[in-house]
């Protein structure tokens, strides 16, 4: 029978303590050594006059806190994202918050706004639509941030591992270790600054979701009694072949913003683009006016609306086009010229 | 740690100033192999009181530096992890003594002569 007590010493716990923070292929070589270490360091103490527990306690304190003795051993970097990375991962993360969050609540909307068509209160509606579009907004922007981190924290590892394996495997010249000299020649070139906001983006896609949700909106009952209940104000002959082209083409408005946003500037083609897609809303939604009722015909015969409806939309349409073709034209013009 | 003999807000650059120190003295003594306990003693009786929780990571990482290699002498009662310079660390420690040298050298250039006793 061996005479060593069972119960774990002191040291046994300290050196736990240590290895468990350490890569398990270097935890039993640097137990023992630190066994043997702290064993030298008892024998100085009992050389010196104390007693044996005394002696080991001491030179455990001397090591000191376990915790900071293997944060010293591990190597690789003890911080998620370092200076390197840290504006790059900003950037990524101003990126993916809003664009996450808008797809997801944005997503998220329409369908609750197809289920939920049925409900007869209006407020009963919105909730039940708007609530889960912002749980999911946020869960949009938490993936976000939860990816831009670990990219980041991925990226950080790997280029220390890439190091530790650099200085292990061993370069023939110290000199050669040191990283290629930095020369002006790598320097990115200065990408084109922003003319496009991300504030433009959230703000297009809020009047752009508002604009598709309407037609669902208007297809609701309108009052719940009297003669009139369960009529929606929007005619629903409508909807056979208008409806779905104004959704597409409200579609395709927000798919052109999304692309100005990408390229973070204007230019002729985006402008061109943007002037068809405005063209068209504004023939369909003129069409769609003088040949169609729009407002549901039980309220035309009650003499809720009259004659001028159609002219007064025309007009309307007519002014809202033409101002957003020259607020874009001056837009375009004005970011082109900065560009010099 | 000693007590701050310079007055107040030295010690952080002391230990700045001996930081890189440490590495050298490794280095110029492990043309013999040692144990870390014994260089430790070695270093201490020098006049580099260096800390036993320093002393060790730093000798690991010098070996996957490829600066030291190690051994297990078992033979002992106590088996004991030996450390001794490679053909790389010598390189490494020419140069670093190198230019010990050459800081002490431009130092004691720049630094003015021995202030003399107040009249």
């Amino acid at each position: 029978m061996p005479s060593t007590v069972t119960t774990p010493s002191l040291t046994d716990a300290y050196l736990h303590e240590v290895v468990r923070r350490l890569p398990a292929r270097s935890r039993a070589d640097v137990a023992r050594e630190l066994r043997g270490t702290l064993a030298d360091m008892a024998d100085d103490g009992v050389a010196r006059g104390l007693p044996p527990e005394e002696a080991e306690r001491r030179a455990l304190e001397e090591l000191g806190d376990p915790a900071r003795l293997a944060e010293d051993y591990s190597p690789g970097p003890h911080h998620l994202i370092g200076p390197a990375h840290y504006h790059d991962f900003l950037e990524l993360l101003r990126v993916l918050v809003p664009v996450l969050a808008g797809v997801f609540g944005g997503l998220t909307l329409l369908g609750r706004l197809f289920e939920e068509a049925g409900r007869e209160s209006l407020a009963g509606y919105l909730a039940l639509s708007l609530v889960p579009a912002l749980g999911a907004a946020v869960q949009g922007a938490l993936m976000g941030a939860g990816i831009a981190v670990v990219v980041y924290a991925v990226v950080e590892r790997v280029e220390a591992a890439e190091a530790a394996e650099r200085a292990a495997t061993g370069a023939p010249e110290p000199p050669a270790e040191e990283p290629p000299r930095w020369t002006a020649a790598q320097l990115p070139l200065p990408r084109p600054e922003r003319d496009v906001t991300v504030g433009e983006l959230v703000w297009s896609t809020i009047g752009l979701g508002l604009a598709f949700a309407a037609p669902f909106l208007l297809s609701r009952p309108l009052v719940r009694e009297g003669a009139l209940a369960g009529e929606p104000l929007l005619d629903p002959a409508l909807w056979a072949p208008w409806v779905p082209l104004y959704l597409l083409l409200v579609a395709v408005s927000w798919g052109c913003e999304l692309l100005r946003f990408f390229r973070r500037r204007w230019s002729w083609g985006l402008f061109a683009v943007n002037a068809a897609v405005d063209l068209a809303m504004a023939a369909l939604l003129i069409t769609v006016l003088r040949t169609e009722s729009v407002v549901n015909p039980v309220f035309r015969d009650r003499g809720w609306v009259g004659q001028e409806f159609a002219q007064i939309g025309v007009a309307v349409v007519v002014v809202i086009t033409v101002w957003d073709l020259v607020a874009t034209f001056l837009a375009c013009r004005r970011s082109i010229a900065r560009r010099g | 740690m000693e007590a701050d003999p310079e007055g107040r807000g030295a010690a952080p650059h002391l230990q700045e100033l001996r930081r890189g120190t440490v590495v050298l003295a490794c280095l110029l003594v492990l043309d013999e192999p040692r144990y870390g306990y014994a260089l430790l003693r070695t270093l201490g009786d020098a006049g580099l009181d260096v800390e036993a929780n320093t002393l060790y990571p730093l000798l690991r990482r010098l070996e996957t530096q490829g600066l030291l290699e190690s051994d297990w002498n078992t033979e002992e009662s106590r088996p004991r992890k030996f450390y001794r310079i490679t053909a790389r660390g010598a390189r490494v420690r020419d140069a670093l003594e190198a230019e010990r040298l050459r800081l002490h050298a431009a130092l004691s250039v720049l630094s003015r002569p021995p202030r003399r006793t107040e009249d």
